[in-house]
């Protein structure tokens, strides 16, 4: 009765020896720090530099990707329309995400595999879908990866990722990317992952959420969850501040 | 320390005295010639990367210091005529709420933004060129003008139905006496642009003011402050309500620049003739209609932008 009792712990025990085992092999999975695990947008946040580093066996190449969320996005569209270039029309974009960077190895043309397998930005203008239907991707999206470009949130970086030789003799990788301050507050995704001769030998992901803190948080908060009230009080303190340097400029003797 | 601040509703950072520069000189323009500096502001905080939505929020959120501090250094100053600020506003409601809904209707009917652009091109041009040229005879004239014999001229049509308007009213700070039928009709006017425009509408009350009501320079561009506080006060509260578009952090840099500029604009503008005053208002308006013609003319170098802004 006291033996049957152990049998959960020891299946448990047996389970996370077999996690760690298979951890332990970056071949076949890349075992990676991300560093600092989760973002923290608070008020002087100003993008965050993130690394990720792991052990590799030689002759492996890593790939890393960042990604997310997938959201829809509402874009205005310009045309011509006789001698005068306007916006003609609005333009919906699903399955494309928020976020993309792709950091690559350098000096390894793995692009041709990397996109028979669905990897880098322009894979996404595949996947993403445009409405209308009558506008076709090809039109928009060049436009579409300039503005988020513009903003640092698409990126195909390669040299990104380096490899160094440890003292041990054991190979490392470090990768990193900087994620711009224009993130929005949702989880995203690192996709590492293992080449070998050019082909996938090993994927792993690793989530990265981004919150916001502090003051940031509870304005975000009351704008949403208050917005009358919020409103109200973004209008007393514009008056008052408005009001005072009023009577701060008069005490001063300037005006009259 | 970090010279950068996060904006929670932009979702994003900007560089500090970058934010209160520009609100120092959107407050000294607002100052100077009582207009709200939307027109300018907007387009400035899209550049620097804010969502044009919470730009435009937020710009009008921080419009109501300015333009609160303006009209009280400005009322200090014995410029505002609030009888006449009142009228106007009212006028302006009303033709605020007509023009939403003709901008709706042409919506539907499509290509609304070619008309609201056109229409801004055309009206910036017309009163600009008008303010410009107007001004500019007026500076010339001034010097000689006193040799000169004054010339006896016929009254307009303009004057005539101006005179054959019923219940008329002295409007002391601004020195006329007219009907108020026709603050109310011409602020009705100007809502009415002002909503298909998108804009506050301070640049267009300002001529409306100056050439229509013939109220004092001065006078004008106080009564325009005390009308641009009203409206950018319901417009925050509307776009922080229905919208969540109200950035309170962005609006509260801007206006620590902002309030201290207007201040600076009021006593600018006290030491500039009316005329000058009206041509370098004039300049601006036409530098703004030159740069959206060449927008309209010239192929954009993105043929997307994120929806909500223009």
């Amino acid at each position: 009765m006291h033996n049957i009792k152990k049998i959960p712990t020891v299946l448990l025990g047996m389970l996370v020896i077999l996690f760690c085992a298979k951890t332990a092999s970056p071949a076949l999975s890349p075992a990676a720090t991300v560093t600092p695990p989760q973002i923290n947008i608070g008020l002087f946040f100003s993008g965050k530099r993130v690394s990720i580093a792991g052990p590799i066996l030689p002759g492996r190449d890593v790939v890393v990707e960042i990604k997310g969320p997938e959201k829809k996005s509402v874009f205005n569209m310009k045309g011509r329309v006789g001698p005068f270039w306007m916006n003609v029309q609005k333009v919906e974009l699903e399955k494309a995400p928020f976020l993309y960077m792709l950091l690559l190895p350098e000096g390894k043309d793995l692009l041709p595999v990397l996109s028979s397998m669905g990897i880098g930005i322009n894979e996404i203008k595949r996947r993403m879908v445009v409405k209308p239907e009558t506008v076709s991707p090809d039109t928009i999206f060049p436009s579409f990866v300039q503005l988020k470009q513009a903003d640092g949130l698409y990126k195909e970086m390669e040299g990104a990722v380096q490899y160094s030789q440890a003292k041990d003799g054991a190979r490392c990788f470090k990768a990193e990317f900087f994620m711009p301050s224009s993130i929005v507050p949702e989880e995203y995704n690192i996709v590492i992952s293992v080449f070998h001769n050019g082909k996938l030998e090993a994927t792993t992901t690793q989530k990265m959420p981004v919150h916001k803190i502090g003051v940031v948080k509870e304005i975000h908060k009351m704008a949403y969850n208050h917005g009358l009230l919020y409103g109200i009080l973004c209008v007393i303190i514009a008056l008052f501040v408005g009001i005072t340097m009023g009577l701060v400029f008069r005490d001063e003797g300037g005006a009259h | 320390m970090s010279w950068y601040i996060y904006l929670p509703i932009a979702h994003h950072s900007v560089l500090l005295p970058v934010i209160i520069g520009l609100g120092l000189l959107v407050g000294l323009l607002s100052g100077l010639f009582g207009v709200g500096g939307g027109f300018l502001m907007t387009p400035l905080l899209i550049m620097i990367g804010i969502p044009p939505t919470v730009a435009a929020a937020s710009d009008s959120n921080q419009i109501v210091a300015a333009s609160a501090s303006g009209t009280y250094a400005h009322y200090k100053l014995g410029n505002v005529d609030f009888k006449m600020g009142f009228l106007l506003l009212i006028g302006g409601v009303i033709g605020g709420t007509g023009g939403v809904q003709i901008i709706k209707v042409l919506r539907q009917l499509g290509n609304a933004d070619f008309l609201i652009q056109i229409t801004y091109v055309i009206m910036l041009g017309g009163v600009g060129g008008y303010m410009f040229i107007e001004s500019l005879q007026s500076l010339r004239a001034s010097k000689p003008a006193e040799s000169v014999p004054p010339v006896e001229k016929k009254e307009s049509v303009y004057a005539r139905l101006m005179n054959s308007m019923p219940f008329k009213t002295n409007f002391a700070k601004s020195g006329i006496v007219i009907s108020p039928v026709v603050p109310l009709a011409l602020g009705a006017l100007v809502g009415i642009l002002a909503a298909i425009m998108g804009v506050g509408g301070g640049f267009i009350m300002v001529p409306v003011m100056v050439y229509l009501l013939r109220m004092p320079m001065h006078v004008v561009v106080g009564t325009s402050l005390f009308q641009i506080l009203f409206t950018c006060v319901d417009v925050t509260i509307m776009q922080a309500h229905s919208n969540h578009t109200v950035d309170f952090l962005l609006a509260l840099l801007l206006l620590l620049g902002s309030t201290v500029g207007a201040q600076l604009g009021t006593r600018l503008g006290r030491r500039l003739k009316g005329d000058q005053l009206k041509i370098l208002l004039a300049s601006l308006v036409l530098i703004v209609m030159v740069k959206m013609l060449i927008t309209l003319l010239v192929e954009p170098h993105c043929l997307l932008s994120y929806y909500g802004g223009e």
